[in-house]
């Protein structure tokens, strides 16, 4: 897992799984790399490839942690594959982590070579 | 026409996850499977013989059809190495289904009478074609379906708490248990024996049978079965692995092999040791 702070953002990535075995550890670091000024955190889910419910209760506790008595810290999750899209909406979290996909990049045209 | 040919589909892409759990023309759409639906439609259009070519699985056709007395037919079922089409079935049972006399040979891809919508090309097909057939489902030879009010079908032994909101339309299958504060409908179908716990959502979406789905679940645009969620709409598949939100309540039946290998240990004998070492000695290669 990779986090990186700029400025009261906080990107985290490389996460590979969000579950019950590695929640502890997941909360345990960004735990650390919250500060008071840290007022977004973004998730990239892109690689994740397996979310249960302790994986959830982590992102839930982050949550408290980041807006205990300074405000709300929004957490976005970036690019999650479908099935976790489903996941998030099923259990009616998509209001508390706003999911954000990211649009395909757009292939430039090719311009034809003049002599 | 008093004889009629129906083609069961084999495994469509399309459709991979219903086409895991059971044979396409078995698998149960609104509490009766696709053949069901058939067999009740030819049996009032005056049909008396039916030639059945089942797919890959012929158990699970021939336990539903079994000698075709329920509908008033004869019916006889044949497994075939592969999915024939209709054209290839005429050809081959020329005898019975000539080409110059009139006949019925069908696929069953769709639903009696909705010949131009197939239901097995995607998930949204599918949930297009159960939707559209669901005021249809009632069929005259089913008994214990009554609807509670305009487009809400309940089954008998559903429990229904009356606190649940049920929006037309929607379809509540036998032994169903829908729990207070729920909401169900518009365009839900909770299969037989399926659970909702109080306080989930059930909107633009089908519950398997015998499928648990729980109270903090807001299932839309989904097909769930067991612990499996499709979102027909995207295609996507999840596998839930959390019981609380989503599971099978029917376990798969105990393993034969299981038994067998028990037995196996239990009563037979022993068999020697025997070192490998010595064995390639005997046979001369390392001396």
């Amino acid at each position: 897992m990779k986090i990186v702070i700029h400025g009261d953002t906080l990107d985290v990535s490389e996460i590979r799984e969000l579950g019950t075995a590695t929640a502890n550890t997941f909360q345990s670091q960004l735990s650390a790399a919250l500060s008071e000024s840290v007022k977004h955190i973004n998730l990239d889910l892109s690689e994740t490839t397996f979310v249960d419910c302790g994986g959830l209760g982590a992102l839930v506790a982050i949550r408290k942690k980041a807006s205990n008595g300074r405000g709300a810290a929004i957490i976005r999750l970036l690019n999650p594959p479908k099935p976790l899209q489903q996941i998030v909406s099923v259990m009616k979290m998509s209001d508390v982590f706003p999911i954000e996909l990211e649009e395909p990049h757009t292939a430039t045209a090719l311009t034809p070579a003049h002599n | 026409m008093s004889q009629a040919l129906l083609i069961c589909p084999w495994d469509r892409p399309a459709v991979a996850e219903l086409s895991r759990v059971a044979s396409l023309a078995a698998a149960p759409l609104l509490g009766q499977s696709l053949l069901e639906y058939w067999l009740t439609h030819l049996a009032l259009t005056g049909v008396k013989d039916v030639h059945i070519l089942a797919d890959n699985r012929p158990e699970q056709i021939s336990k539903i059809v079994g000698t075709g007395a329920r509908w008033g037919l004869k019916a006889e079922i044949s497994s075939e190495v592969r999915e024939l089409t209709a054209a290839q079935a005429q050809i081959k049972y020329a005898a019975e289904f000539p080409a110059s006399a009139p006949n019925n040979i069908s696929v069953l891809d769709h639903f009696p009478g909705e010949t131009n919508c197939p239901i097995f090309t995607s998930y949204a097909d599918l949930f297009a074609g159960v939707m559209r057939w669901l005021p249809r489902a009632n069929t005259v030879d089913r008994v214990g379906f009554h609807e509670e009010k305009p487009g809400v079908w309940i089954g008998r032994h559903a429990h229904v708490s009356p606190e649940a909101q049920l929006n037309g339309p929607c379809w509540i299958g036998k032994h169903a248990f829908v729990g207070a504060g729920c909401v169900i409908g518009p365009n839900a179908i909770l299969e037989d024996r399926s659970f909702v716990e109080g306080g989930a959502e059930v909107v633009n979406s089908l519950i398997g049978p015998d499928t648990f789905v729980g109270k903090l679940a807001a299932l839309r645009q989904s097909l769930a079965w067991g612990s499996t969620l499709v979102n027909w709409k995207s295609d996507s598949v999840a596998q839930i692995t959390d019981a609380f939100l989503m599971c099978a309540l029917k376990r798969e039946p105990t393993s034969e092999k299981f038994l067998g290998r028990l037995f196996e240990l239990l009563f037979t004998e022993p068999k020697p040791e025997v070192d490998p070492l010595e064995t390639i000695n005997q046979q001369g290669k390392f001396t």
